[in-house]
């Protein structure tokens, strides 16, 4: 059984409609006792240290970009199968052409970001695709990457390629991007 | 753009139509699900020479008591003359009609553009005041009034304490813009806190209300922020090498539990809140532990871990020994939530394909779902524990839905642009 608002209210309406309207005065209780609320109301909006409703102050933050470096492979997203963290031996060419620029550039660093489709919580998503990104640094390390070259970072759920709510979104989706650092 | 509506609606004021332009005007509208035989039947009749306040408050009164499910409404915007005590209240008609309580009063000028609202409960059935209540207000209080009128009129007929006083976060997009907000629990004024072109989630009211925690992805990577709500002024708290996520205030609220991933795979830690050196909350976890949330009396600390192969719900006691599994039903629980009352948690289940909030009872391990799903999530409880916030896609639009404990009343948050997520509920008494 469902009500809506505008139900009741419509509803309340013609009750009203069909209702008496004389209003007659039982004598006691006319003095009956008020709590004076004044001070709760008045500090209501006005206590500077608690943040009152009109306290709130709002920050914006500028897309700070980010650079690329000249040369860099161009392939830079490997693709995961539903639940899987593991590398395809068909984007092992991706991690091996990484490895090999990196140690041909030894000053270039790189950001490894994990992401997945967009279904269940999205922290643990964010773990999810720390896992895609992980698998992607431990690679390069097998390669002969340094450690401190590479940093494993997840954007969870929050930046799909695609978004639909089917396959063909979400396999675009569990993916990892290799962003180089311009420095 | 609510407020404009609020005053037509107020020059609007035929019964007949108020229902549909009442819609129109609030941003929340009520659905209510399998309405019981609990609900109490209260009148909330308009408040004499109310007209002369700049906005309605009785009709707010009245719309926050019929949100919280626990109420039945009987119309009352219709009664003349309109009683402002109990002498002038036909008790026995109005208890003829099937209520059980009724609120009235009136509305006085006071010099300075402000006013007097004086309001009385009325218990039908004794003809006597449960409660009288005065408050001297600024014409920008009526709202605020309205909200606290609501909270003590809930309390003294239910026992708990109302929360229609309090605030709640949410994150919205609109394209490539995020944006945090603070609202009132209705819905109304809110106000942004900080606006993005990257992701924000998952915010969390410290525990006074004055500051949020939440994730942002300003860094090109998820860091932790706390942000003073009321000078703006924010701290990246967390941004250790690799990802920095799922911020949790403690009960005092002096430390956050976060998920870092220093150490390779997600881990919690505990930390200052106001930034400092991160420590392990488990030296030896196998593998990935994440969203903690402090239980209320602080001793223990749910989190989700997918130690057991798929995520389950686990809690260890905050000072340390050893994880204990909550769930079992299904492959895949997140997100526990332990309720105020520490009786038991709300989180996310999958089931046959659907994430819907579940609450399970820590004493007797009985599992009820609260939703059906297809895409509900990140639920954040009332601070009454009556009421369970929580995130719902429908057609790729992401919007703001609640739902009793007891699973029997629904109500829908919808904004009129963009899509919104991640709610929070703030504390009591800010």
């Amino acid at each position: 059984m469902k009500h809506t608002i505008t139900n009741i209210l419509l509803l309340s309406a013609v009750a009203v409609a069909l209702g008496a309207c004389a209003s007659k005065k039982p004598a006691s209780q006319a003095t009956a006792s008020i709590e004076d609320r004044n001070a709760a109301a008045a500090s209501s909006q006005s206590d500077a240290g608690k943040a009152g409703k009109d306290d709130v102050v709002a920050r914006t933050m500028d897309d700070d970009g980010s650079g690329d470096v000249a040369g860099a492979p161009a392939a830079r997203q490997i693709f995961f199968d539903l639940d899987q963290y593991t590398i395809k031996a068909a984007y092992q060419p991706v991690v091996q052409a990484t490895a090999d620029f990196l140690k041909s550039r030894p000053k270039v660093k790189l950001i490894v970001q994990g992401n997945t489709d967009d279904r269940g919580s999205r922290e643990y998503n964010l773990s999810l695709g720390q896992k895609r990104a992980e698998a992607v640094r431990k690679a390069l390390g097998v390669l002969g990457v340094a450690d401190d070259r590479v940093e494993a970072v997840s954007f969870g759920e929050e930046k799909p390629m695609a978004e639909c709510a089917n396959e063909s979104c979400w396999s675009k989706n569990r993916r990892a991007d290799i962003v180089y650092q311009a420095r | 753009m609510a407020r404009l509506l609020r005053s037509l609606l107020l020059t609007l004021l035929c019964p007949a139509f108020f229902g549909a332009v009442a819609q129109a005007a609030e941003p929340l509208s009520v659905e209510i699900v399998g309405a019981g035989a609990s609900q109490i039947p209260i009148a909330i009749a308009p408040l004499a020479s109310e007209p002369l306040l700049p906005e309605g408050l009785s009709d707010v009164v009245a719309a926050d008591l019929n949100r919280s499910g626990l109420f039945r409404l009987i119309d009352a915007s219709a009664i003349s003359p309109r009683p402002a005590d109990i002498a002038q209240l036909n008790v026995a008609e109005w208890r003829n009609r099937g209520t059980d309580a009724m609120l009235i009063g009136r509305v006085n000028p006071l010099p300075g553009g402000k006013w007097e609202i004086q309001v009385r409960l009325v218990d039908l059935a004794k003809g006597s005041q449960l409660l009288g209540l005065s408050y001297s207000i600024e014409g920008r209080q009526v709202r605020t009034t309205a909200h606290k009128i609501a909270d003590a009129v809930f309390e003294k007929l239910t026992g708990v304490p109302g929360v229609f006083s309090t605030r709640i976060a949410y994150v919205t997009r609109q394209a490539k813009r995020f944006e945090l907000l603070v609202a009132d629990a209705d819905g109304f004024n809110p106000k942004p806190v900080f606006t993005s072109a990257e992701p924000i989630i998952s915010p969390r009211w410290s525990p006074d209300g004055g500051r949020l925690a939440y994730v942002s992805f300003e860094r090109k990577k998820p860091v932790v922020v706390v942000q003073t709500l009321n000078n703006g002024q924010r701290q990246v708290v967390a941004d250790f090498r690799g990802s920095n996520s799922a911020p949790a205030w403690s009960p005092d609220g002096s430390r956050l539990a976060v998920t870092l991933t220093r150490d390779g795979s997600s881990q919690i830690y505990l930390m200052p809140a106001t930034g400092g050196v991160p420590e392990r909350l488990m030296k030896t976890s196998p593998a990935n532990d994440t969203e903690a949330m402090f239980s209320a009396d602080g001793k223990f600390i749910f989190f989700t871990s997918d130690r057991g192969g798929g995520p389950q719900v686990y809690r260890i006691a905050t000072n340390g020994g050893t994880a204990e599994r909550l769930t079992f039903e299904g492959d895949y629980n997140v997100s526990p939530r332990p309720t105020p009352d520490g009786r038991g948690f709300v989180f996310i289940q999958r089931y046959a394909g659907k994430f819907r909030v579940m609450v399970q009872d820590l004493v007797n391990r009985q599992v009820l779902p609260l939703t059906e799903g297809p895409a509900d999530e990140s639920p954040s409880l009332a601070p009454n524990g009556q009421l369970v916030l929580f995130g719902r896609l429908l057609g790729g639009r992401g919007e703001l839905s609640a739902v009793s404990i007891d699973g029997r009343t629904r109500q829908r948050l919808s904004l009129s642009a963009g899509d919104a997520r991640e709610p929070a509920w703030g504390p009591l008494g800010q």
